[in-house]
């Protein structure tokens, strides 16, 4: 049996789109817990010792950069330019790999005491927003391999826009996390 | 696995290796074996090396379990089926068309709901030996089953675990639900396939997680993992949060996929006033899993940090309403998770069965979401022994208020069966137990939503009473009218009524008298908890005991029945029921494909008043003759 990849139609797309917000939705609800439970355990407090950049504003920074190839790379897809998509898709990747070694940096060196409130859930931050920003990595590379064999442009947009929504809700919410670890 | 799965590159046939092939999962479960030693080893041996170096340690275990996980995933056909297309590269798949196919992954939503089936059944049967277990016990009021309490308490983890998220989560909305709804909405497959084929085999792997979680040490907690009971427990809640953390993200992808298909594969003319009303009971308890599911899953995962960093996030906050607060807020929900198919399949059964239109339809709707929107308001009453008279009544009222919307259903359906000639098959049978059971639930519900009552049998055996009597009496109940319902569409077969119905009444009145008796028993006080008790309690303990056994004897001979007309049963034909809805205008069993011509539905499939049906053409009018 012969996989025949078939462009998918504007019904087909729509679905996909809905089943990745349900997905992107129902995953905004940990990060929802992951919230309160820094307020109901380390209240508002800051460990002096915490690096503000690593695991902090550098991986924030980083992703939300990244964000610009890869929806440059979703209009290029969707214009049929497939080598510009690659160079956006693989600029992003790199930008996200290092965005991920600054992020989840805390779980190999962090100056304060990972047993008491605050460095828990830091930790705990790092580590989630780690799996996900690797999950998003892992995305970026099949779509960059599926370019790579000719199976993404203009008639297989769709995993080249899933994308780009997984990274943008990955950035966000890394973002808020990283706000709500840090400043509020 | 490689026989079948062969380079697209090659695709002229005699580049196309052949060999008889062993079911995939034999070949998940040696990859499985694999990376689970190699994982942990790595992690024991090297990365994590603890003092007289212990060959598994917690760290070591989570490792190991997580790439057991993905390699079980990847040699079931996961690698063949979803990772190498993802990163471009040709796949040849061909599906075996004979019994292997339910032992692989695979993206036909038939095939896939009877896989979530079959696993559901298995983990009815694990968890239901376990219940037994427990109720041996509990036939004497000293420990003659178990040595020791932690033993009976471990089991009774494992009972509810493995009952809640692999039977009363799964066994209607993955399995019924992914076999059905696409039939149901007039589709050929659900709508993601891919996942959908990959989330039931978190399932089976899950399953063997919590069964086996004893090998790691015992766990005090119950299904609902207390902290900070759990962090004072040996290693054995370590696998109670992996085993739950798969079982969880399949319920996750079905809601995904089952919520996609009915609002995007709808067959033309379907529109959201003629939806089934067991595809709103699948939209509405997906709605329930999307929200709740992923909140238990973190707050899981903090208790696992908790287990194995250790992270003492519970332990330290100094309050264990803490915990209970986060696992309530889904503790609640769950149960509606479980209930809601169970109201959606009476509303679907019976109007069939009268051969009478259903009563306030739209009503009957309603209830199913409001259910689904007041359940995520009623967690704290599972509190209030450790809350002020000020905080309990918002809870005590909601609580009540949701007895409102769950009223709906049950009017529906008296509304419907009013003046129907109601004809009194097993299924029919099976729904109004279901219903009498769910009854006797509710109104318990009400009593212990009301603080005066729940603060005097608070942890009694009463409160166990009351949610046996709305998880088994209603969803059980109502999975096994699903069963002998949908059995000729499965299978073209029919099974005994005779002894569906003699098998019904024997369940029906094993179940009452167990559980019936167990309110009694909390009244006398009868604690949840413990397998030691006061000598005074063992008559009635004994007599529950030896009913609970019957009620086991009696489901297991139910499953025996079905398998064997599954076989062996009179072939019927293809719409015994004489029902409109989409699924049996199909063939029984459904050829190649659910509809060879997408039906075009011109009204609404609960009408009964007239002969018409809700379809305008032959749907498997070029369906091959083998097929019909």
């Amino acid at each position: 049996m012969h996989d025949v990849i078939e462009p998918l139609t504007p019904r087909e797309l729509r679905k996909n789109r809905f089943g990745l917000l349900l997905f992107v939705t129902s995953q905004l609800v940990p990060t929802f817990v992951l919230i309160n439970v820094r307020f109901m355990l380390a209240d508002e407090y800051v460990s002096a010792q915490a690096d503000l950049l690593l695991g902090g504003l550098l991986p924030a920074l980083l992703l939300l950069l990244g964000a610009i190839p890869v929806w440059r790379a979703v209009r290029f897809a969707a214009v049929g330019s497939t080598d510009r998509m690659r160079r956006q898709l693989t600029l992003a990747g790199i930008v996200g790999l290092v965005g991920l070694v600054t992020q989840i940096w805390p779980l190999i060196h962090h100056r304060y005491d990972a047993l008491t409130p605050f460095g828990e859930v830091h930790l705990a931050s790092v580590g989630v927003g780690g799996f996900f920003t690797l999950v998003t990595l892992i995305l970026l590379y099949s779509v960059i391999a599926r370019a790579a064999r000719g199976q993404a442009g203009p008639e297989h947009y769709w995993g080249v826009e899933a994308t780009g929504f997984v990274w943008s809700f990955n950035a966000l919410s890394w973002l808020a996390i990283y706000i709500v670890m840090f400043w509020l | 696995m490689s026989s079948i799965a062969t380079d697209l590159l090659g695709d002229s046939p005699s580049q196309t290796h052949r060999r008889p092939m062993l079911p995939p999962v034999v070949r998940g479960l040696i990859w499985a074996l694999i990376a689970f030693l190699v994982f942990n080893t790595l992690m024991s041996e090297v990365l994590d090396r603890m003092p007289y170096h212990p060959f598994v340690t917690r760290a070591s275990v989570t490792v190991g379990w997580v790439a057991a996980v993905c390699a079980w995933l990847l040699g079931v056909g996961v690698w063949e089926g979803v990772v190498r297309p993802s990163f471009g590269f040709p796949t040849l798949w061909e599906t075996p068309t004979d019994w292997r196919k339910y032992f692989m992954y695979s993206t036909d939503h038939r095939v896939i709901g009877l896989q979530y089936i079959f696993s559901s059944i298995g983990g009815f049967l694990i968890a239901g030996f376990a219940a037994m277990l427990m109720r041996l016990e509990l036939m004497n009021q000293n420990l003659w089953v178990f040595s020791n309490p932690g033993a009976y308490l471990s089991t009774v983890g494992i009972h509810g675990t493995v009952m809640m998220f692999s039977v009363g989560t799964v066994g209607l909305v993955g399995g019924f639900g992914n076999y059905l709804i696409p039939l149901m909405v007039g589709s050929n497959k659900s709508a993601f396939p891919r996942m959908s084929g990959v989330s039931q085999w978190l399932v089976p792997a899950g399953i063997a997680t919590v069964v086996l979680s004893p090998v790691l040490g015992q766990w005090t907690t119950g299904w609902r993992g207390y902290e900070p009971l759990a962090s004072q427990d040996p290693a054995g809640i370590v696998f109670y949060y992996l085993g739950v953390f798969a079982l969880t993200t399949s319920s996750l992808m079905v809601a995904i996929n089952l919520t996609a298909t009915i609002l995007f594969k709808r067959a033309p003319g379907l529109t959201w006033n003629r939806i089934p009303m067991f595809a709103w009971g699948m939209l509405t308890v997906s709605l329930l899993n999307l929200i709740w599911l992923p909140e238990i899953q973190m707050t899981f995962l903090l208790g696992l940090l908790g287990a194995v960093i250790p992270f003492p996030y519970f332990t330290q906050v100094g309050s264990p309403l803490t915990y209970l607060e986060v696992f309530w807020l889904f503790g609640h929900p769950e149960v509606y998770i479980v209930v809601v198919p169970a109201f959606a399949l009476w509303q679907e059964i019976l109007p069939v069965m009268g051969q009478k239109s259903l009563f306030a339809r739209q009503w009957g709707i309603i209830g199913l979401v409001f259910v689904m929107i007041l359940s995520g308001m009623v967690w704290a009453h599972h509190m209030f022994t450790n809350m002020s008279n000020s905080q309990m009544l918002p809870f005590s009222f909601f609580t009540e208020i949701i007895s409102i919307p769950t009223g709906f259903a049950y009017l529906v359906v008296i509304g419907t069966l009013w003046k129907a000639r109601l004809r009194l098959t097993t299924p029919t049978l099976l729904v109004l137990m279901s219903m009498f059971n769910f009854l006797i639930g509710g109104v318990t519900g009400v009593l212990l939503a009301d603080p005066v009552v729940n603060l005097q049998v608070h942890d009694s055996f009463f409160v166990v009473a009351h949610f046996h009597y709305t998880i088994i009496g209603a969803m059980i109940f109502s999975w096994f009218a699903a069963f002998y319902y949908w059995l000729p569409k499965f299978t073209g077969r029919m099974y005994s009524e005779r002894w569906g119905k003699v098998l019904s009444v024997w369940i029906f009145i094993a179940f009452n008298v167990a559980f019936l008796q167990m309110f009694l028993l909390g009244l006398h006080g009868m604690n949840r908890w413990v397998p030691v008790y006061p000598a005074y309690l063992q008559p009635m303990n004994f007599q529950v005991s030896l009913f609970a056994i019957l009620l086991g004897i009696g489901f297991v001979l139910h499953f025996l029945h079905i398998a064997w007309m599954w076989r062996h049963g009179p072939r019927v034909e293809e719409n015994p029921w004489r029902s409109k809805t989409l699924e049996w205008q199909a063939t029984s069993p459904p050829g190649d494909e659910n509809f060879t011509t997408i039906p075009t539905v011109v009204r609404g499939f609960y009408d009964y008043s007239d002969d018409r049906p809700a379809v305008s053409v032959d749907v498997h009018a070029d369906a091959p003759q083998g097929a019909r």
